[in-house]
């Protein structure tokens, strides 16, 4: 019986160095003579720089040099590229309208957010570095600033940038079905406004650069917390007018991302170590991280649904109004996906949304965890909930009644995913998943406990979403995959983990193709000179994109070995079998060799005994290209109570039952699942980015931008339902982010559910005891 | 950020930082536990030119039992009294205040003394020392003298501790045993800083209230006694609408001010809501203990 | 400029079980000093200013952040890292282990800080039931976990102690 890998829960591979602290985080890597960095940053959310005095800062001793803009010279002084490759198709069927982008590195003449970088200090440590730019003078004019949506939209509203007429940075439309001016008039309809927060993607891990140039052969290699490192390496090269052969990006281990791009300091750090011909850091603090990288979400939801006295629902309709804040590298990413996401699961065939990203003067918007689809899930499974209210059915029923049924599916929801293809929800079962999860959340029983809470005086509820995630999007991902002669299987891959667990999970795959064990398979990744070419890690796409073209990639390094051992043994293929890191014959065992000795005998038998080390037969490179992306889905139940006269919201009991596809390793997986069940509680519960009326940040420490803790969670109880999907030969789909699309959704409809004696119309994600309590006693 | 550079001293006796404090013409601050200073450096709100670590002065961290109550030398962390169990039993208020009061790391390092001196209102010392009436003692260049609590605090932040002067110990009255109390807070979560905080101490004879002392934490810009709250309750059983009115009079004291996690309206609710609850356990708490005394 | 001098002074303490001295500026952290003077680099720096517990270490036996400690203030005393838990080559600590087997780290930034207070809260003098552990966890943020298998390697620990 052949031991398989896939579906094992594995110890990870990549536990050791962490658990001991030997793993070398950005600040852990040493660099000799390394010079520290520090920002100036503006303080101000709009306003003209009219000059800056370094001279004073200049004097302090340690401080090396002092960059602005008028220093980049020779270079492009601005980001350019932007994050989206939109086919013409899809720009002409959802007319698309986007401005081009323009982020300069160093503020030169205006700045139009508070914490714009305008001038970059170069020390001997960072102390110093900071000390030196408290000393630079700069004087600013101030204009006056937007700093939320409406107030961006209206008409004498100053520019955020003066090329972008009336703050509208992009726009898009979706029609499916009938429009919904032109529905029936006698189906009931329900219309809110839903506000929703801006959130942080907040690793406890802040961004880090560093980058050293070596004059001898003019390469630069930069170390950064990227997830996307040969994106980042064709943007630097870009940038610094250079080769990208000439650009190495190496990512060290990382301590979380939640989302990214590429930002103005990934530029700039390199940009002085070359300058300066010495190795440069900067390490981001958390005041900085928290005012500079990963907002997200910041939305204004117009939503109206029409549905029948039956409580089916017949029409959704969305105006989606982002904050995209006063840079727009992203375009209509995040609400093109709350467009795509919108209808959930459910089946509605009318289904209409314009999407508009407004510009203000804050900290550019990122795709973070869940990227759209919890703020999607939340606009749907609120108002599937007010609607089954209004009729008196149960949130159960009504979604019975309304999700899509197995024999439908694949299903074509009748527009296209950003990536250009026709959105179908390839695979799943969506009513028997929520069966799964009633009864695994005891739903039935629950509602008889509801009356014994509520005889005790205690708001108990429980609350139901059911969403469908996105996964695995292209273009493509790449693996190169080789034997060593010591009989190891390497695996070179354009993933980027950084949590995700990739060393043993792709680890997986290969030892299954290739009957080893996984501890004889070693992933490398994030270094583009190991790995020239790839793609990275983000959206929940690495178990489809690496996944896949790591197991085709095992499937033809099986391939090789199996026709290199059948020239060396002199035997027909089919008379060998792979087994235990061996090739043999399988009437001759003895006689087989082992993946180290066919690795040697391929080597020797190379024309060019002079190449590289590299250079052996025994090597495969392959690309997997994605069709379309694959749909996972989940149902989750939170169980919650509500203190009425507090505000405070404890979650007690919480269920998920999800569709993740074929599973490679399912620690890892309910580990994605506890993890975004939490970022979800957290984005209902704690976390809000707020700024004031100036457009100034008003969450800048840790004690005010509240992430969850572990008295703040709940029982988990993941169950896996999976239907694997027909896109890739492993069937698998992603899982990053799902959990994080429900869980905001699950607990509200539990909190209003909690407090039903007393409806309250909840909208708005976050919400604070302060809040609550001002929506359940709007005398107070 | 990196903290701003400064000077660092570790005297071995009181007299030697008072000095300290006053011989030199720079700025000087007094560094106990550090966890309420050393964040303000690290955002370089603060930079004073030398600080005075209190640390090596034993006599400072003189902590005991006394029959009064306890005394605490400006030193003794938090820790220190929470591992105290007997003390925990005789004033759950105390063991109740202390299990929210940040984190164990932080109660292992921060000191009673640094938090009475940087005197947050919504902090959990300051409204301790209000109900359980305690004297601070405060040592100067020629000088040591006794304060009272309701005395100490002046102001945000602020105390009636002098530029050239060092709280050197505080003196807690713990009410005769058969008292009850109860400490209550609202925060964001576990540890965090308080939203609104009540302690209330009850004592009973029978069922008839014979003293209530309930302070405010977080509902002005110093902890502040409810005076109309505690008169409501003396020579009265907690029955009918008495712990209303309790709620009530915790209501309107004081003057909040609203944050980013409050409003106005929902700290005044909070403090209402908080002192019923606190008031109703400590005085369970008293009339059970009387009756165990008889 | 009002600091126009930087005072250092020499620093005296022992970190797991070695004895090290060193000239330090007054205005250096535990934390840096660990990390730069004596290149134990597996305690992490989340915030800087003492929310996170990354960069929780034992003082005396007793967890501290190290990130609002003073390297002065460590004069004389022993400090353990995460690096004091096991040696190279050696077996893992079984709190490190039970991190493992649990699946309770993931980006692993959080990790040593958590597994330095699950060894404080294992010298707890109180009964430790899961509600216990779950307030004691709470100084310590992970963003990657959702907390639940950390709680469950605790919860192991403690089964195997009894």
């Amino acid at each position: 019986m052949v031991e398989k890998f896939v579906g094992a829960g594995l110890s990870r591979f990549e536990d050791h160095r962490l658990v001991t602290g030997e793993a070398k985080f950005m600040a852990d890597i040493p660099l000799p003579d390394c010079l520290e960095a520090a920002f100036i940053r503006s303080h101000f959310a709009a306003a003209e720089i009219k000059s800056i005095d370094t001279s004073e800062a200049l004097k302090i001793e340690g401080v090396q040099a002092i960059f602005t803009a008028s220093d980049l010279t020779n270079i492009e002084p601005a980001l350019t590229r932007d994050f989206y490759n939109l086919t013409p198709e899809f720009v002409e069927r959802h007319s698309v309208e986007l401005r081009a982008y323009r982020e300069p590195l160093l503020a030169l003449d205006r700045v139009r957010r508070v914490g714009e970088p305008v001038a970059l200090v170069i020390a001997t440590d960072r102390s110093i570095a900071e000390d030196a730019a408290e000393l630079v003078d700069i004087e600013y004019q101030e204009l006056p600033a937007v700093a939320d949506i409406l107030s961006a939209l209206d008409p004498d509203a100053p520019l955020v940038n003066p090329e972008v007429p009336g703050n509208v940075d992009a726009t898009f439309e979706v029609s499916v079905g009938t429009p919904i001016r032109n529905m029936p008039s006698h189906l009931r309809q329900l219309f809110r406004t839903f506000r929703i927060g801006r959130s942080v993607g907040c690793p406890i891990e802040n961004r880090g650069v560093m980058a050293k140039w070596d004059p001898e052969d003019s390469r630069l290699t930069v170390w950064s917390s990227t997830q996307i490192p040969h994106l980042l390496r064709s943007y630097i090269a870009e940038s610094l007018r250079s080769e990208t052969e000439a650009i190495r990006v190496i990512v060290p281990d990382m301590g979380g991302s939640f989302g990214g791009g590429v930002y103005p300091e990934e530029v700039l750090i390199p940009f002085a170590a070359r300058e300066l011909g010495k190795p440069v850091r900067w390490l981001e603090d958390r005041t900085e991280s928290l005012v500079n990288a990963r907002h997200s979400r910041d939305l204004s939801i117009d939503a109206t649904l029409l549905y029948d006295d039956a409580g089916t629902l017949h029409a959704l309709d969305l105006d989606i109004r982002q904050d995209t804040g006063a840079y727009n590298p992203f375009g209509l990413t995040l609400p093109f996906n709350i467009a795509s996401h919108a209808r959930g699961p459910y089946s509605i065939e009318n289904f209409g949304a314009r999407g508009v990203c407004v510009l203000t003067n804050k900290t550019r918007n990122t795709p973070v965890r869940g990227a759209g689809r919890p703020e999607a899930t939340f606009v749907i499974d609120r108002l599937i909930d007010m609607a089954a209210r209004s009729l008196s059915i149960d949130p159960a029923e009504i979604r019975k009644r309304n999700l899509i049924p197995s024999d439908a599916m694949p299903s074509d929801q009748g527009m296209l995913y950003r990536d250009g293809a026709p959105l179908i929800y390839d695979s799943g079962d969506y009513p028997d998943q929520l069966r799964k999860a009633l009864d695994l959340a005891g739903y039935e029983d629950f509602r008889e406990r509801q009356v014994e809470f509520r005889a005790l005086g205690r708001a108990v509820g429980i609350g139901i979403s059911c969403h469908v995630e996105a996964t695995g999007i292209g273009p493509h991902e790449d693996a190169r995959m080789t034997v060593n002669e010591s009989g190891k299987v390497l695996v070179y891959t354009g993933s980027c983990p950084h949590g995700q667990s990739h060393e043993t999970t792709l680890a997986q795959i290969a030892a299954d193709e290739l009957s080893v064990s996984p501890e004889d398979v070693v992933v490398y990744s994030r270094d583009t000179d190991l790995v020239p070419l790839g793609v990275g890690t983000f959206g929940s796409r690495s178990a489809v994109t690496a996944g896949s073209v790591v197991q085709q990639a095992s499937v033809s390094l099986r391939e090789r070995l199996l026709s290199l051992a059948s020239e060396f043994l002199e035997c027909a293929e089919s008379d060998l079998v792979l087994q235990g890191g061996k090739v043999s014959p399988k009437d001759a065992p003895h006689l087989g060799l082992s993946f180290g000795e066919l690795a040697k005998k391929a080597s020797s038998q190379s024309e060019t005994p002079l190449s590289r080390p590299s250079d052996l037969a025994l090597e495969v490179e392959e690309r997997f290209s994605p069709s379309a992306v694959t749909f996972g889905s989940g149902t989750h139940i939170a169980i919650v109570e509500v203190d009425t006269d507090t505000g405070l919201v404890t979650v007690l009991e919480y269920f998920v039952v999800a569709d993740c596809g074929t599973i490679i390793n399912p620690l890892v997986v309910d580990g994605q699942q506890h993890g975004g069940i939490v970022h979800g509680l957290g984005n209902m519960l704690l976390e809000e980015s707020d700024y004031d009326s100036f457009a100034q940040p008003m969450t800048t420490t840790f004690l005010d931008y509240l992430l969850p803790v572990a008295l703040d969670i709940p029982p988990m109880t993941v169950l896996h339902s999976p239907h694997p999907t027909p896109l890739n030969p492993l069937g698998v789909k992603g899982a990053g982010e799902g959990a994080t699309a429900s869980a905001p959704a699950a607990i509200a409809n539990a909190i209003v559910d909690a407090v039903s004696p007393t409806p309250i119309d909840l909208t708005e994600m976050p919400i604070s005891p302060c809040r609550l309590i001002e929506l359940l006693r709007p005398s107070i | 950020m990196k903290f701003p550079p400064f000077d660092y001293a570790a005297p071995s006796t009181i007299e030697e930082a008072v000095e300290l404090l006053n011989s030199r013409s720079i700025e000087s601050k007094i560094l106990a536990g550090g966890q309420s200073l050393l964040p303000l450096l690290a955002f370089r709100l603060a930079r004073p030119d030398l600080l005075i670590d209190l640390q090596a002065i034993p006599a400072l961290s003189e902590y005991r039992r006394t029959d009064e109550g306890f005394q605490v030398g400006a030193m003794t962390r938090h820790r220190t009294l929470e591992l105290d169990l007997e003390l925990a039993n005789a004033c759950p208020m105390l063991a109740e205040a202390l299990s929210v009061l940040g984190h164990v790391a932080i109660r292992n390092a921060g000191t009673v003394g640094g938090s009475l001196a940087h005197a947050d209102p919504a902090a959990e010392w300051p409204v301790l020392s209000m109900v359980l009436d305690a004297k601070m003692e405060i040592a100067g260049p020629k000088t040591l003298r006794t304060v009272n609590a309701d005395a100490f605090f002046s102001g945000w932040f602020e105390t009636a501790i002098g530029d050239d002067e060092i709280l050197v110990r505080t003196t807690f009255n713990l009410p005769p045993p058969g008292h009850g109390s109860a400490f209550e807070e609202v925060a964001r979560r576990h540890g965090d800083f308080a939203i609104s905080g009540v302690a209330a101490v009850i004592e009973t004879d029978g069922l008839t209230i014979t003293n209530a002392r309930i302070g405010l934490a977080g509902a002005a810009p110093i902890p502040i006694r409810v005076p109309e709250a505690e008169r409501c309750l003396v020579g009265k059983t907690l029955a009918g609408n008495q712990l209303e009115l309790v709620g009530e009079a915790a209501r309107d004291a004081g003057d909040p001010s609203p944050d980013a996690h409050a409003t106005v309206e929902y700290k005044r609710h909070l403090a209402q809501v908080l002192t019923k609850r606190a008031v109703s356990r400590a005085f369970a708490r008293s009339i059970s203990q009387s009756g165990s005394q008889q | 400029m009002k600091n126009s001098f930087r005072s250092h002074r020499t620093v005296s303490l022992t970190v797991n079980g070695n004895d090290h001295s060193a000239l330090v500026a007054s205005n250096r952290t535990l934390a840096d000093f660990l990390r730069e003077n004596l290149e134990l680099t597996g305690t992490n720096l989340g915030c800087e200013q003492g929310v996170c517990g990354a960069c929780t270490v034992l003082l005396d036996g007793r967890s501290v952040r190290s990130c609002l400690t003073l390297a002065a203030q460590a004069e004389g005393q022993s400090v353990t890292t995460i690096e004091g838990l096991s040696k190279q080559g050696e077996p893992l600590h079984p709190v490190q282990e039970a991190f493992s087997r649990f699946h309770a780290l993931q980006c692993g930034y959080c990790t040593p800080g958590f597994i330095i207070a699950v060894l404080e809260l294992l010298d707890e003098p109180v009964p430790i039931t899961r509600d216990l552990v779950r307030e004691r966890l709470s100084g310590n943020l992970c963003r990657c976990t959702g907390y639940q298998n950390i709680i469950s390697a605790v919860m192991s620990l403690l089964e195997n102690e009894t």
